[in-house]
């Protein structure tokens, strides 16, 4: 803030967050009411009033590394309360974008996942690959008569209907593996960026680790959603929606390790597994938890709408995907039971292009937010810049008036 | 002159809505030109919000010596005809020949009244004092303030059918308490009607992060105006509610409601100098006093910057340009403080002092009391008053948030504009 800088306006930045949901940003004059109302917002270098002027400038250097849009959890006490209706949580929201953007690799996807017209493109891409590779396994795979043999278990075919009736599981977790090893290196690249500005901005004072332990204790009991102050309901769907998806993630990996490893040294009895089944049950529990929490994001979302908060594309295509996850799993699971073979494989083949597009997607959409709010408020808290701490309050008559601001 | 009769009836008439700065200054402008003209009050005295002021900016004179002044000239000119107590019920007719019914509420005291005190001698009843915004209390008889037009005692509704009502009749030794005094209407035909029904305080307690209301040494800028005045609820001394401790240092919290679209979303225009004024309050009980004032931006305009140059280079005063956005309470002291990010500076600040101001802008009257008569308002509620409406002007404060000196001024082409009305 001392040194003098030179302003280079990009403005197309500007117009981009403009049209990425911070339509209203121009409307900010500075009276940092936001920085004050938002119970996160740490006592040195405060935001979001100063991303507020560094957008209208149009600082993107500043702003896509800027940690502080990511502490932000899009709460709205600031936009609650903004004079101006500047709505300074949609304009941190739209410099998140840029900032994902501004990490991801490949661009042309980046560019993708947050422009609507690309929305037939992006579901193209899964729905014909997921197709094709139903097409060819289904070929000479189905073609060997009234068994198969499903790793190296040959099973006699009845009528119940099971996912790998259409598609081999192997095809599935090669498909997938590969996917999540994409956006792994593509998170594992923007991650490196990321951490290397962040080191430049501020010096870390105490150990990655125990700033890491702290934050994932944070995160696991969402204690700085529940600091909202007008919007508590985001608390609880967030949390819902974090803990299916938690669920979620460790029913796949109980079933791939049983299936791959387990079954080497004692029998696995093959998918799907019965409901009594805990793992089966903790993965229904997600499912349940995860819509149950989208219900209430989604339904918080139009309660908002308006005044407030806006929403944008880049908000809903995430939610789209999430949503078609869960309900495609949850439907596809109940047709099953009700043994409507058809409705199911359309379903379970819904299901896995959402799916795809979830793990595809991830280090672009909204959703790579798990990555770079996680990495910032590691980095911040490693620095020592306490969140939900106050300044000291000094008396006027302790400063004589000697004080310079 | 008198407030007692409406005699103007045959002749060309202007009716003046509101009895305070811009409403006197309006019908002396009109009646000194020679029209006639009723002047008309809802409280049982003239004077308005300016009666209530300790001193007026940039000068820091004392608003009672223009009033005082004010006064003389109504009371001597016999073309105004002062009805307080008295509102607006309806409007007929058309702009040239408007039929006016007014509603005069009682007073309980009629024109014997000598100003002499004994009723209030005699009454126990305490009630709220209004004046004082409630900071303390006033007999049920009483005189509004000292130097009130018209000099005449006032007994508050709350005291009839109490023995307090028996014991002022019985302590009038000039017959001028009436306790059967009724509200009475009267009709008066004018030819133009000048609007001039001022502001009100916003609400602070609307504000729900600055904690008035609930944190006792939080007041209002109108509130430090009855504090420093020597006829104010601490006979002008500035002492803080909760405790009656002189202060020693106060902050002012600038635009608390004003340029904000969840409240006021106008900029009311004399907050910064009716602080910085303020501030110098403070330091002239108080020398020692230390002050700081929180702005978004300081509107001083014009040669107003003067004053705003005085207070900058005034060490006991600082400026910190970032909006008070919360004010706490220190349990221990009783002392408010307020959070704030210094945007100079980029940090943000908590700053504590024994008494924090805030700057609540102004409120048309209109607002919410809209008037029984063809007046067109805009989004916040003040009277548009652009010339296209002929017969219905508004002046001052009604029309726009404006200090006392464009209140005379707007106020002085209201009469103009009223007389050019008015059929010859």
């Amino acid at each position: 803030m001392t040194q003098p800088y030179r302003i280079e306006p990009d403005l197309d930045f500007v117009r981009d967050v403009i049209r990425s949901g911070g339509d209203t940003l121009k409307k900010c004059f500075q009276c940092a009411t936001c920085s004050v109302v938002c119970p996160l917002s740490p006592a040195d270098e405060p935001f979001p009033r100063k991303e507020m002027i560094q957008a209208q400038w149009g600082l993107k250097d500043k702003l896509v590394k800027d940690p502080d849009i990511w502490l932000c959890h899009n709460c709205n006490d600031c936009s609650t309360y903004c004079p101006r209706g500047a709505k300074p949580g949609d304009v941190l929201n739209a410099l998140r974008k840029k900032a994902i953007e501004h990490y991801a690799t490949p661009k042309a996807i980046a560019r993708r996942v947050g422009d609507p017209k690309y929305l037939p493109q992006l579901i193209a891409v899964p729905a014909i690959l997921i197709a094709v590779i139903i097409a060819l396994t289904n070929l000479w795979w189905h073609g060997d008569g009234p068994t198969r043999v499903v790793h190296g278990e040959t099973i006699v075919l009845d009528q119940a209907i099971r996912s790998w009736e259409m598609i081999p599981m192997w095809a599935v977790d090669v498909l997938f593996l590969l996917t999540a090893l994409f956006s792994v290196t593509v998170f594992a690249k923007g991650l490196l960026k990321f951490w290397k500005d962040l080191e430049a901005q501020r010096t870390r004072k105490i150990g990655i680790l125990p700033a890491a332990v702290d934050v994932v204790k944070q995160i696991a009991t969402h204690s700085n959603f529940k600091e909202c102050g007008t919007n508590q309901e985001r608390y609880l769907g967030h949390m819902g929606v974090f803990y299916g998806f938690v669920a979620l993630f460790i029913t796949t990996s109980c079933i791939f390790a049983g299936v791959y490893f387990v079954n080497l040294v004692v029998h696995v009895p093959l998918t799907p597994w019965p409901l009594w089944n805990p793992v089966k049950l903790l993965g229904n529990l997600g499912a349940i938890a995860l819509l149950a929490g989208l219900f209430l994001v989604i339904r918080n979302r139009l309660n908002q709408e308006g005044d407030d908060t806006a929403s944008s594309y880049y908000d809903w295509f995430l939610l789209g995907i999430v949503a078609t996850v869960g309900t495609t799993g949850l439907l596809a699971e109940w047709v099953r039971w009700l043994g409507i073979g058809f409705l199911y494989y359309i379903l379970y083949y819904i299901h896995l292009v959402a799916v795809w597009s979830l793990f595809a997607y991830t280090p672009f959409s909204k959703l790579a937010h798990i990555v770079y709010r996680t990495t910032a408020l590691v980095h911040n808290r490693a620095c020592g810049r306490e969140l939900l701490t106050k300044a000291p309050a000094v008396a006027l008559t302790e400063t004589q008036g000697g004080e310079s601001t | 002159m008198g407030d007692e009769t409406i005699t103007a009836a045959e002749k060309e008439c202007i009716l003046v809505v509101g009895g305070g700065i811009s409403g006197m200054t309006t019908a002396l402008e009109a009646a000194e030109v020679g029209k006639e003209v009723i002047l008309l009050e809802k409280a049982p005295y003239l004077g308005g919000r300016v009666a209530r002021l300790y001193q007026y900016f940039p000068k820091l004179c004392p608003p009672t010596c223009g009033l005082e002044i004010n006064f003389r000239r109504i009371k001597d000119n016999p073309r105004i005809h002062v009805l307080v107590l008295s509102e607006v019920e309806a409007v007929s007719g058309e702009p040239g020949a408007y039929e006016v019914t007014i509603r005069r509420n009682p007073r309980y005291v009629n024109e014997k009244c000598t100003a002499c005190g004994d009723c209030a001698e005699a009454c126990s009843l305490m009630i709220p004092n209004e004046f004082n915004f409630d900071m303390d209390q006033r007999k049920a008889a009483y005189l509004p303030f000292p130097m009130a037009f018209p000099m005449r005692y006032v007994l508050d509704p709350q005291i009839l059918g109490t023995d307090d009502a028996e014991k002022c009749k019985a302590a009038c030794k000039y017959d001028a308490i009436d306790l059967e005094m009724q509200a009475e209407t009267l009709t008066a035909k004018v030819g133009a009607i000048v609007v001039a029904t001022g502001w009100r305080p916003y609400d602070a307690k609307k504000l729900d992060t600055l904690g008035f209301g609930r944190i006792p040494n939080v007041i209002t800028n109108v509130m430090m105006e009855r504090l420093a005045s020597a006829e104010g609820p601490t006979d002008g001394k500035i002492l803080r509610p909760s405790d009656k401790k002189p202060v020693e240092s106060v902050i002012f919290a600038q635009c608390a409601g004003s340029r904000d679209e969840n409240h006021l979303a106008y900029c009311s225009g004399i907050c910064c100098l009716a602080s910085m004024k303020e501030a110098l309050f403070v330091l002239e009980k108080n020398p020692d006093a230390k002050i700081k004032i929180f702005y978004i931006d300081i509107r001083a305009m014009g040669k107003l910057e003067d004053f705003y140059n005085r207070l900058k280079d005034d060490e006991r005063v600082e400026f910190v340009k970032g909006k008070v956005a919360k004010v706490e309470e220190d349990a221990a002291t009783q002392d408010p403080v307020v959070e704030a990010e210094d945007t100079l500076s980029g940090e943000k600040i908590r700053a504590q002092a024994d008494m924090v101001v805030l700057a609540t802008g102004m409120e048309p009257s209109t607002a919410t009391e809209r008037l029984p008569m063809d007046v067109a308002y805009d989004e916040f509620g003040f009277v548009v008053s652009d010339g296209s409406q002929k017969g219905i002007y508004a002046a001052g404060c009604a029309k726009r948030p404006v200090d006392v000196a464009s209140s005379l001024q707007d106020a002085t082409g209201a009469a103009l504009k009223a007389i050019q009305c008015l059929r010859r």
